[in-house]
């Protein structure tokens, strides 16, 4: 059977809807297939390391109700998350989630 | 009775010693430094290195400075080089007409052909039995901005193509009933002017553009009559090998190539003086420099750029040294073609267009350096008998014929930074030497404007290091194709992105830089300046003119260090049936310290006279 892969971004109850949003459209713009699901309240860092370990990819996105989301990679150790952004650049964090899936070399956040 | 004397040779980037104990002739070498020369080479300004570079030698040495009986300075050849670059060709836009750029994501993909409208105007200015391409800007969400086209489509309108501000052009493509192409991340959005005629082509991922690239494509397109197509065949030219691209096109519009009047080069020779057109380009600028026999100035025509540059050098060289302006004159001169990415004037997405231009360096020769002001000051303030020994070219080949495996005649290439000048012994011991105008620095300038750093640091990084692409969070692949495994993963800021491998870490350059692009820059600069200047130098020393007739080529300087200038040189010189490679001096020092070997030798040789 063909495996579906997929980026799993899990999230606290309660998350800001348009973070969950703006960081599904960065995975959109990109071109890589995601699913969201929600988690067992815990940090941003946690919940994005559990979506990564069920990740066929590899690579997860979690998102707190604080407004903190990372990128976890399965073979990167406990407490060392890719990368951390704030929610408003949740954009950017979906697109360079997809784009460690691609190879490809991560955008800035930009300024101002 | 021993006696420790101390070598030193000053350079124009760096200040090299030699330390050694001689003993009736016979020279015991102790230790060497290196160290960066302080201000300029041959001004008392060097003294504070010269005795950071002894200290450090003799502390390797376990000797103590006051032991130094003698130190023994090198007379520095009294040339200076400078370096200047222009573009000799322009691309304008006068009238905004055209976007071309790779935007990572854009939409869908084919060619559309209609009139450009704003998202907002399209639910009331609109007619029937129109094309429209649809004009968003960041301020629109993708959700909106798919609705609103959505349900213009629902009421006849025809929409074919859309040019989007923000980079979601994947975003609103996914989300519209009927697909169309979509170009993205068009930063100046407000720039595209509204109800004219445009034409948006987007490539599938992997392919390029191929109707607005070609400028029958524009003339199809836009049903332009020969006249026409001829003004427009340069924007098809810019938009080669772009994955998606905009042409509106404005009836006052144009984009013209000008060919910028960079004006004559006059060469003054020993035989003969020969007007060049710098348009003519760096192979034409070198053959005149030839046919002078040997150079003894140059001016350039007043009032257009070349004339510029060659006053802007005259001045700088003037500054530096202290000589009078109308005094400096040009010894020699290095010109080679440059392809200089320039940004477009009227550019609505940050594009580039590759200029022609050209690079030169000029060598001046100053009046003698005041050598013997430095060993003074040096004598006052170490309190040790300072002596300025023989001539450079000289020293060098006595410290070069220290490599195992090398006799005279034979003739040393000494690449620096500022200069590439060689030296030549013969059987009787008779030397000569010829200074020529280009080395490591302009190989620098070359690779930070090609690839448009402008970053003259990050260009002598990418002249010096290999390099490497972070293709994931634990393989690197290196220039030759080999994959390289790290046990830790590589950090967010080099992931993905060709890096510069030092020592001391990865350095990230410019995401739209390829490896293959900067490798071939990077060697293609090492090749214009070294190995056009190996090949000169020879041919100048030689007295035959036929670089033939020579057996053994040494290399040293810092430029020798290189990790690929050498084997450049090595295989040119193969050619001819040259023996040619960088030198390892005392059979340990590899290309440095030459000089300072040289000056050490020397005395060594007059104690036993």
């Amino acid at each position: 059977m063909k495996r579906r892969v997929y980026i799993p971004i899990f999230y606290e109850k309660g998350v800001e809807s348009k973070a969950l949003r703006d960081v599904c459209a960065g995975l959109e713009e990109e071109g890589v297939p995601f699913s969201c699901a929600e988690d067992v309240s815990s940090c941003a860092e946690e919940l994005g390391r559990r979506a990564a370990s069920l990740s066929p990819l590899e690579i997860g996105v979690g998102i707190s109700v604080d407004g903190t989301c990372t990128v976890c990679h399965e073979k990167l150790p406990q407490g060392s998350p890719y990368l951390v952004e704030k929610a408003e650049n949740g954009r950017v964090l979906g697109q360079n989630a997809a784009r460690l899936a691609k190879g490809l070399h991560l955008l800035h956040i930009k300024k101002g | 009775m021993p006696e420790l004397i101390a070598g030193v040779d000053i350079g124009n980037s760096s200040t090299e010693v030699a330390l050694a104990r001689v003993d009736g002739g016979r020279a015991e070498f102790l230790a060497q430094h290196l160290t960066k020369t302080t201000g300029v080479k041959g001004t008392v300004d060097n003294v504070s290195g010269i005795r950071l570079a002894l200290k450090k030698a003799v502390e390797k040495a376990g000797v103590s400075l006051k032991n130094i009986s003698r130190i023994r300075v090198n007379d520095a050849v009294p040339v200076i080089g400078d370096l200047a670059m222009d573009v000799i060709s322009e691309t304008l836009i006068t009238e905004s007409s055209m976007i071309g750029h790779n935007p990572d994501t854009p939409g869908g993909a084919g060619l559309a052909i209609g009139i450009t409208i704003s998202l907002g105007m399209l639910a009331s200015d609109t007619e029937a039995g129109q094309a429209y391409i649809v004009v968003i800007p960041q301020e629109a969400d993708y959700e909106w901005a798919a609705y609103k086209m959505n349900q213009a489509c629902e009421r006849g309108i025809e929409i074919v193509g859309a040019i989007a501000q923000k980079d979601d052009g994947v975003l609103i493509y996914n989300r519209l009933r009927h697909k169309i192409p979509i170009v993205d991340e068009v930063a100046s959005i407000e720039k595209v002017p509204l109800g004219k005629q445009a034409a948006v082509e987007v490539a599938l991922p992997g392919y390029v553009i191929r109707t607005l690239s070609n400028p029958y494509g524009l003339s199809t397109v836009f049903g332009l009559t020969p006249e026409e197509t001829r003004q427009i065949a340069p924007i098809a030219r810019a938009l080669v090998g772009n994955r998606s691209a905009v042409v509106i096109r404005t009836p006052q519009g144009e984009i013209v190539e000008r060919r910028i009047e960079a004006g004559r080069l006059t060469l003054y020779g020993r035989k003969n003086n020969v007007s060049v057109a710098v348009n003519d380009g760096a192979e034409a600028i070198m053959q005149s420099v030839e046919k002078t026999g040997g150079l003894l100035d140059v001016q350039g025509e007043m009032g257009t750029n070349v004339g510029g540059m060659l006053n802007g050098l005259r001045q700088h060289l003037s500054d530096s040294t202290g000589q009078p302006f109308s005094d400096i004159t040009i010894g020699d001169l290095l010109a080679t073609d440059a392809s200089l990415p320039v940004s477009i004037g009227g550019a609505m997405a940050g594009e580039l267009s590759v200029e022609s231009g050209v690079a030169m360096a000029s060598m001046v020769r100053t009046e003698r350096m005041p050598v013997e002001k430095v060993a003074q000051a040096l004598e006052e303030e170490l309190g040790i008998s300072v002596e300025v020994g023989g001539i450079e070219a000289e020293m060098a080949i006595r410290g070069a014929l220290t490599t195992p495996g090398t006799e005279a005649p034979l003739v040393i290439l000494d690449m620096g930074g500022g200069s590439t000048d060689a030296a030549a012994v013969n059987e009787r011991g008779e030397i000569s030497s010829v200074h020529l105008a280009g080395a490591g620095d302009m190989v620098t300038m070359l690779i930070d404007a090609e690839l448009a750093l402008g970053d003259r640091e990050l260009a002598e990084r990418v002249k010096k290091h290999p390099l490497g692409k972070v293709v994931s969070l634990f393989h690197m692949q290196l220039e030759d194709g080999t994959m390289l495994f790290s046990g830790s993963p590589f950090p967010p800021d080099v992931y993905g992105r060709v890096v510069i491998r030092e020592e001391g870490g990865l350095t990230p350059l410019p995401a739209n830089l390829s490896m293959e692009k900067v490798r071939e820059i990077r060697r293609s600069a090492k090749r214009r300046v070294f190995v056009t200047n190996a090949l000169r130098a020879l041919k100048q020393i030689v007295p035959t003119q036929n670089i033939r007739h020579l057996s053994f080529v040494v290399m040293v300087g810092g430029s020798a260090l290189d990790f690929e200038i050498p084997q450049m040189v090595t295989e040119e010189l193969g050619k001819y049936g040259i023996v040619a490679g960088f030198a390892n001096v005392r059979g340990t020092e590899g290309p440095r310290n030459a000089v300072a070997t040289g000056l050490v030798l020397t005395a060594a040789r007059e104690v036993t006279l």
